[in-house]
Protein backbone atom coordinates (compact mmCIF):
# COMPACT_ATOMS: atom_id res chain seq x y z
CA UNK A 1 0.00 0.00 0.00
CA UNK A 2 1.46 3.38 -0.99
CA UNK A 3 1.42 6.60 1.07
CA UNK A 4 -1.68 8.01 -0.69
CA UNK A 5 -3.70 4.91 0.20
CA UNK A 6 -2.49 5.06 3.83
CA UNK A 7 -3.42 8.74 3.91
CA UNK A 8 -6.95 8.06 2.66
CA UNK A 9 -7.33 5.19 5.16
CA UNK A 10 -6.12 7.33 8.08
CA UNK A 11 -8.41 10.24 7.14
CA UNK A 12 -11.39 7.89 6.81
CA UNK A 13 -10.61 6.43 10.23
CA UNK A 14 -10.08 9.89 11.76
CA UNK A 15 -13.41 11.25 10.40
CA UNK A 16 -15.44 8.23 11.59
CA UNK A 17 -13.76 8.08 15.03
CA UNK A 18 -14.12 11.83 15.61
CA UNK A 19 -17.81 11.73 14.60
CA UNK A 20 -18.35 8.95 17.18
CA UNK A 21 -16.26 10.79 19.80
CA UNK A 22 -18.16 14.08 19.33
CA UNK A 23 -21.49 12.25 19.56
CA UNK A 24 -20.35 10.64 22.83
CA UNK A 25 -19.02 13.97 24.20
CA UNK A 26 -22.27 15.88 23.55
CA UNK A 27 -24.96 13.19 23.94
CA UNK A 28 -23.56 10.26 25.95
CA UNK A 29 -21.13 11.55 28.58
CA UNK A 30 -22.91 12.89 31.68
CA UNK A 31 -22.56 16.53 32.77
CA UNK A 32 -20.08 16.93 35.64
CA UNK A 33 -21.81 18.34 38.75
CA UNK A 34 -19.27 20.95 39.91
CA UNK A 35 -18.07 22.48 36.64
CA UNK A 36 -21.14 21.84 34.48
CA UNK A 37 -21.12 21.27 30.70
CA UNK A 38 -17.79 23.05 30.14
CA UNK A 39 -15.98 20.06 31.72
CA UNK A 40 -16.62 18.26 28.39
CA UNK A 41 -13.74 20.29 26.89
CA UNK A 42 -11.62 17.75 28.83
CA UNK A 43 -12.40 15.05 26.19
CA UNK A 44 -10.41 16.91 23.50
CA UNK A 45 -8.13 19.03 25.72
CA UNK A 46 -6.29 16.10 27.33
CA UNK A 47 -5.98 13.90 24.16
CA UNK A 48 -4.65 16.99 22.30
CA UNK A 49 -2.00 17.38 25.01
CA UNK A 50 -1.09 13.67 24.77
CA UNK A 51 -0.85 13.89 20.95
CA UNK A 52 1.36 16.98 21.25
CA UNK A 53 3.66 15.17 23.73
CA UNK A 54 4.04 12.16 21.39
CA UNK A 55 4.61 14.29 18.27
CA UNK A 56 7.14 16.56 20.00
CA UNK A 57 8.94 13.45 21.29
CA UNK A 58 9.11 12.17 17.68
CA UNK A 59 10.44 15.59 16.58
CA UNK A 60 13.12 15.24 19.29
CA UNK A 61 14.10 11.73 18.07
CA UNK A 62 14.14 12.71 14.35
CA UNK A 63 16.19 15.84 15.16
CA UNK A 64 18.83 13.68 16.89
CA UNK A 65 18.80 11.29 13.90
CA UNK A 66 19.19 14.21 11.48
CA UNK A 67 22.20 15.62 13.37
CA UNK A 68 23.73 12.13 13.48
CA UNK A 69 23.04 10.90 9.92
CA UNK A 70 22.49 14.23 8.05
CA UNK A 71 19.70 12.58 6.03
CA UNK A 72 17.17 15.22 4.82
CA UNK A 73 14.30 12.72 5.31
CA UNK A 74 14.90 12.87 9.09
CA UNK A 75 14.83 16.66 8.88
CA UNK A 76 11.48 16.57 7.05
CA UNK A 77 10.11 14.07 9.59
CA UNK A 78 11.27 16.30 12.48
CA UNK A 79 9.74 19.41 10.85
CA UNK A 80 6.48 17.51 10.14
CA UNK A 81 6.02 16.09 13.64
CA UNK A 82 7.01 19.40 15.29
CA UNK A 83 4.50 21.31 13.16
CA UNK A 84 1.54 18.98 13.84
CA UNK A 85 2.56 18.77 17.52
CA UNK A 86 2.54 22.57 17.63
CA UNK A 87 -1.04 22.61 16.22
CA UNK A 88 -2.20 20.29 19.03
CA UNK A 89 -0.27 22.30 21.61
CA UNK A 90 -2.08 25.42 20.33
CA UNK A 91 -5.42 23.60 20.79
CA UNK A 92 -4.41 22.83 24.40
CA UNK A 93 -3.43 26.45 25.07
CA UNK A 94 -6.68 27.79 23.55
CA UNK A 95 -9.15 25.30 25.09
CA UNK A 96 -7.50 25.47 28.54
CA UNK A 97 -8.28 29.17 29.13
CA UNK A 98 -11.86 28.75 27.75
CA UNK A 99 -12.42 25.94 30.27
CA UNK A 100 -10.60 27.92 32.99
CA UNK A 101 -12.68 31.08 32.44
CA UNK A 102 -15.86 29.10 33.06
CA UNK A 103 -14.59 26.81 35.84
CA UNK A 104 -12.17 29.09 37.75
CA UNK A 105 -13.42 32.52 36.65
CA UNK A 106 -10.09 33.43 35.04
CA UNK A 107 -8.74 33.09 31.50
CA UNK A 108 -5.19 32.58 32.70
CA UNK A 109 -3.40 31.79 35.97
CA UNK A 110 0.40 31.99 36.23
CA UNK A 111 0.78 28.53 37.74
CA UNK A 112 3.52 25.97 36.90
CA UNK A 113 1.72 23.85 34.29
CA UNK A 114 0.23 26.76 32.32
CA UNK A 115 3.48 28.74 32.43
CA UNK A 116 5.67 25.79 31.36
CA UNK A 117 3.19 24.95 28.55
CA UNK A 118 3.33 28.56 27.31
CA UNK A 119 7.17 28.45 27.40
CA UNK A 120 7.01 25.22 25.34
CA UNK A 121 4.73 26.91 22.77
CA UNK A 122 7.08 29.92 22.57
CA UNK A 123 10.14 27.68 22.07
CA UNK A 124 8.48 25.87 19.15
CA UNK A 125 7.36 29.28 17.77
CA UNK A 126 11.08 30.16 17.69
CA UNK A 127 11.74 26.85 15.87
CA UNK A 128 9.24 27.74 13.10
CA UNK A 129 10.45 31.36 12.81
CA UNK A 130 13.96 30.01 12.37
CA UNK A 131 12.84 27.63 9.62
CA UNK A 132 10.63 30.14 7.83
CA UNK A 133 13.03 33.08 7.72
CA UNK A 134 16.46 31.50 7.32
CA UNK A 135 18.02 31.60 3.84
CA UNK A 136 20.50 28.78 4.44
CA UNK A 137 18.47 25.55 4.31
CA UNK A 138 21.09 23.09 5.61
CA UNK A 139 22.40 25.39 8.34
CA UNK A 140 18.89 26.34 9.54
CA UNK A 141 17.94 22.63 9.57
CA UNK A 142 20.89 21.89 11.89
CA UNK A 143 20.16 24.84 14.21
CA UNK A 144 16.42 23.97 14.19
CA UNK A 145 17.27 20.37 15.16
CA UNK A 146 19.23 21.69 18.18
CA UNK A 147 16.28 23.97 19.13
CA UNK A 148 13.82 21.02 18.85
CA UNK A 149 16.07 18.88 21.08
CA UNK A 150 16.40 21.63 23.74
CA UNK A 151 12.68 22.54 23.56
CA UNK A 152 11.62 18.93 24.17
CA UNK A 153 13.14 19.00 27.67
CA UNK A 154 10.21 21.25 28.65
CA UNK A 155 7.68 18.47 27.84
CA UNK A 156 8.37 16.35 30.98
CA UNK A 157 8.40 19.62 32.99
CA UNK A 158 4.89 20.45 31.70
CA UNK A 159 3.74 16.90 32.45
CA UNK A 160 5.21 16.75 35.96
CA UNK A 161 4.64 20.42 36.92
CA UNK A 162 1.65 19.71 39.20
CA UNK A 163 3.41 16.84 40.94
CA UNK A 164 6.59 18.90 41.50
CA UNK A 165 5.19 22.34 42.35
CA UNK A 166 1.45 21.82 42.95
CA UNK A 167 -1.44 23.80 41.47
CA UNK A 168 -4.52 25.64 42.72
CA UNK A 169 -6.42 24.96 39.49
CA UNK A 170 -5.29 21.58 38.10
CA UNK A 171 -6.20 18.45 40.11
CA UNK A 172 -3.42 15.93 40.84
CA UNK A 173 -5.67 13.01 39.96
CA UNK A 174 -8.88 12.84 37.92
CA UNK A 175 -11.53 10.22 38.77
CA UNK A 176 -14.04 9.51 35.99
CA UNK A 177 -17.38 7.69 36.01
CA UNK A 178 -17.54 4.68 33.59
CA UNK A 179 -19.47 6.58 30.81
CA UNK A 180 -16.96 9.45 31.11
CA UNK A 181 -14.08 6.98 30.95
CA UNK A 182 -15.50 5.33 27.81
CA UNK A 183 -15.97 8.74 26.14
CA UNK A 184 -12.43 9.73 27.11
CA UNK A 185 -11.00 6.51 25.64
CA UNK A 186 -12.85 6.97 22.29
CA UNK A 187 -11.80 10.67 22.16
CA UNK A 188 -8.19 9.69 22.82
CA UNK A 189 -8.19 7.17 19.93
CA UNK A 190 -10.01 9.68 17.66
CA UNK A 191 -7.54 12.51 18.35
CA UNK A 192 -4.55 10.18 17.83
CA UNK A 193 -6.05 9.06 14.48
CA UNK A 194 -6.49 12.72 13.49
CA UNK A 195 -2.90 13.49 14.54
CA UNK A 196 -1.63 10.54 12.46
CA UNK A 197 -3.65 11.64 9.40
CA UNK A 198 -2.44 15.25 9.69
CA UNK A 199 1.18 14.09 10.14
CA UNK A 200 1.10 11.88 7.05
CA UNK A 201 -0.60 14.63 4.98
CA UNK A 202 2.03 17.15 6.13
CA UNK A 203 4.83 14.69 5.28
CA UNK A 204 3.38 14.24 1.78
CA UNK A 205 3.16 18.03 1.34
CA UNK A 206 6.84 18.26 2.33
CA UNK A 207 7.75 15.56 -0.20
CA UNK A 208 5.72 17.37 -2.94
CA UNK A 209 7.63 20.59 -2.15
CA UNK A 210 10.97 18.71 -2.37
CA UNK A 211 9.95 17.20 -5.74
CA UNK A 212 9.13 20.69 -7.01
CA UNK A 213 12.49 22.08 -5.83
CA UNK A 214 14.57 19.20 -7.22
CA UNK A 215 12.59 18.64 -10.43
CA UNK A 216 11.10 15.31 -9.42
CA UNK A 217 14.26 13.48 -8.25
CA UNK A 218 13.03 12.45 -4.80
CA UNK A 219 12.61 8.93 -3.50
CA UNK A 220 9.00 8.16 -2.37
CA UNK B 1 -5.24 26.19 49.42
CA UNK B 2 -8.83 25.83 50.68
CA UNK B 3 -9.30 29.64 50.53
CA UNK B 4 -8.17 29.63 46.89
CA UNK B 5 -10.54 26.74 46.13
CA UNK B 6 -13.44 28.56 47.81
CA UNK B 7 -12.69 31.66 45.72
CA UNK B 8 -12.59 29.59 42.54
CA UNK B 9 -15.91 27.90 43.38
CA UNK B 10 -17.52 31.25 44.23
CA UNK B 11 -16.50 32.70 40.86
CA UNK B 12 -17.64 29.52 39.08
CA UNK B 13 -21.13 29.92 40.56
CA UNK B 14 -21.22 33.50 39.21
CA UNK B 15 -20.46 32.32 35.66
CA UNK B 16 -23.16 29.71 34.97
CA UNK B 17 -23.04 29.81 31.12
CA UNK B 18 -20.96 26.66 30.92
CA UNK B 19 -22.67 25.50 27.69
CA UNK B 20 -21.60 28.72 25.94
CA UNK B 21 -17.98 28.17 26.94
CA UNK B 22 -18.21 24.51 25.87
CA UNK B 23 -19.46 25.50 22.39
CA UNK B 24 -16.80 28.20 22.15
CA UNK B 25 -14.10 25.67 23.08
CA UNK B 26 -15.12 23.15 20.42
CA UNK B 27 -15.57 25.89 17.79
CA UNK B 28 -12.02 27.05 18.60
CA UNK B 29 -10.70 23.49 18.07
CA UNK B 30 -12.52 23.30 14.71
CA UNK B 31 -11.20 26.73 13.68
CA UNK B 32 -7.56 25.84 14.50
CA UNK B 33 -7.74 22.52 12.60
CA UNK B 34 -9.52 24.15 9.62
CA UNK B 35 -6.91 26.94 9.51
CA UNK B 36 -4.11 24.35 9.50
CA UNK B 37 -5.75 22.33 6.69
CA UNK B 38 -6.15 25.51 4.59
CA UNK B 39 -2.45 26.30 5.27
CA UNK B 40 -1.45 22.80 4.03
CA UNK B 41 -3.72 23.06 0.98
CA UNK B 42 -2.17 26.45 0.05
CA UNK B 43 1.32 24.91 0.28
CA UNK B 44 0.26 22.05 -2.03
CA UNK B 45 -1.17 24.56 -4.53
CA UNK B 46 2.00 26.66 -4.38
CA UNK B 47 4.18 23.59 -5.01
CA UNK B 48 2.04 22.56 -7.98
CA UNK B 49 1.69 25.94 -9.69
CA UNK B 50 5.03 27.69 -9.15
Amino acid sequence: MDLRAWNRLLWGLAVVLNAVALYMVFFYAPVEIQMGAVQKIFYYHVPSASSAYVLLFLAFVFSILYLWREDPTYDLLAYTTAEVGFVFLTIVLVTGPVWGRSAWGKWWVWEPRLTSALILWLMYSAYFLLRLFSRHEARSARVAAVVAIIAFFDVPIVHKAIEWWGSVVHPKKVVLEPPMLRTFFVSMVAVFALAAALTLTRYMVGKAEERHLTGGEVAP
Amino acid sequence: MSAALAMVQEVAIKTPDTVGYLKFGYLAIGAILAAYLVFLWMRVRKARHS
